[in-house]
């Protein structure tokens, strides 16, 4: 896994579209072994927010403050679009992929955004 | 060559710790599971080493015919409650079924049963009519060897074919290593022994559930102290303890070899020739 800093690309800008693959829960078999569900592609669309918050994220769990991490802002509409996808998501951008911190259900009090972090070690391109 | 039977040793130790502990989730290691996401006690099973122990006596038995290919037949009244218990390479299986169930269902519920996963007969299954069960082993001493298969109840087994067969019989010895991982909820009572508790409760249980590790061809041979292995995890601490088990399973060798087709004499040299044990093709 090869540490890729996104912060030029990110910081403060608000792409036109983010496409997220989208992976359910795991289910464990008889052997004990798990398994997981096929993976979707979902793109969302703009308006959306990226950028660094590093007083948000240090209150999600498994925050490590070592890591660069960045919040994706999503609005209702587009968690709802995400459905079912709570548990893995792997946003893809720009030809890389990248491996969810957390995600969290707050919901912000003025505009009912959700977010999630994203951890900035790239998993893959 | 028959087993060992990795996929009943997953299968089995799955099963007794998912029924002594039904609230855990249970998975053999290493895993892919997302530890931080999963909300009840993580219990996770390891194969750290173990391999073929040649058996106490008679590592070689002299050579005996195997069944390649049997066929099962189910008897008794479809009107009442037909049982049927199936012994074969070390693993037991029973199957009952309710008064009023057809000679093919029960036929069936036989075969689902002998093909079930972590918990299967190594054989391919055809059915023949409504009351047979064609069992052709996917390898020598896949429908028994140093002990034939034996079927109790409401059906019988026949051999249609088999095989002379030299058999090294022996044990796969596994050391697996059990752990219990309880995470310090939010909002909740944390308990620093919480671990040590769950695998307190698993211990008290195995030998009560030796039954059931044996349907799997499966035998309880040690059990160590519990070792606490309590860490910082994620975003706090992780009550963790394990303890290792040693479980041993059947693990004979099947060769096939061809009969011994004259024997030969010599008065004048004190020779005897045999024409001649050689690996069966």
């Amino acid at each position: 896994m090869t540490a890729l800093s996104i912060t030029p690309m990110f910081s403060g800008f608000a792409p036109q579209a983010l496409t997220f693959e989208v992976v359910g829960a795991p289910t464990i078999d008889e052997l004990g072994r798990v398994v997981w569900p096929a993976a979707t592609e979902v793109e969302l669309t703009a308006p959306i927010h990226v950028a660094s918050d590093r007083k948000r994220l240090e209150r999600i769990p498994g925050y490590d403050a070592k890591r660069e991490v960045q919040v994706v802002y999503l609005t209702g509409a587009q968690w709802q679009q995400l459905a079912g996808a709570s548990k893995e998501l792997v946003l893809q951008y720009d030809g890389h992929r990248y491996e969810q911190l957390a995600v969290s259900d707050h919901i912000h009090a003025a505009d009912s955004v959700l977010w999630m972090g994203a951890k900035l070690d790239e998993v893959g391109s | 060559m028959s087993g060992p039977y990795f996929d009943r040793l997953q299968a089995g130790l799955r099963a007794l710790v998912a029924t002594v502990l039904p609230s855990a989730t249970v998975a053999w290691a290493p895993t892919t599971l997302p530890e931080t996401q999963v909300d009840s006690p993580l219990v996770t099973l390891q194969r750290r080493g173990g391999g073929w122990a040649p058996g106490e006596q008679h590592d070689v038995l002299p050579p005996r015919l195997l069944p390649t290919q049997a066929v099962l037949t189910v008897t008794g009244n479809a009107a009442n409650t037909r049982r049927v218990t199936i012994d074969a390479t070390g693993a037991t299986w029973q199957v009952e079924v309710a008064g009023g169930t057809s000679d093919s269902d029960f036929r069936d519920a036989i075969q689902a049963a002998l093909g079930a996963l972590g918990h299967s007969l190594r054989a391919t299954f055809t059915p023949i009519g409504a009351t047979q069960l064609q069992l052709d082993g996917d390898f020598l001493g896949a429908l028994g060897s140093k002990n034939p298969m034996r079927v109790v109840g409401d059906a019988t087994v026949s051999t249609i074919t088999e095989q002379l067969a030299r058999i090294a019989q022996g044990s796969e010895q596994s050391f697996v290593q059990v752990e219990a991982k309880a995470p310090f909820m939010s909002g909740q009572t944390t308990d620093p022994l919480a671990a040590h508790a769950l695998l307190g409760e698993l211990r008290a249980a195995l030998h009560e559930h030796s039954k059931l590790l044996g349907t799997y061809g499966l035998a309880l041979r040690d059990v160590t102290t519990t070792v606490d292995l309590t860490r910082f995890a994620g975003p706090g601490w992780q009550s963790r303890a394990a303890f290792d088990l040693t479980i041993s399973q059947n693990a004979n060798r099947a060769t096939a070899i061809a009969a011994a087709q004259s024997v030969a004499t010599s008065f004048t040299d004190n020779t005897i020739t045999i024409d001649s044990e050689v690996a069966a093709p």
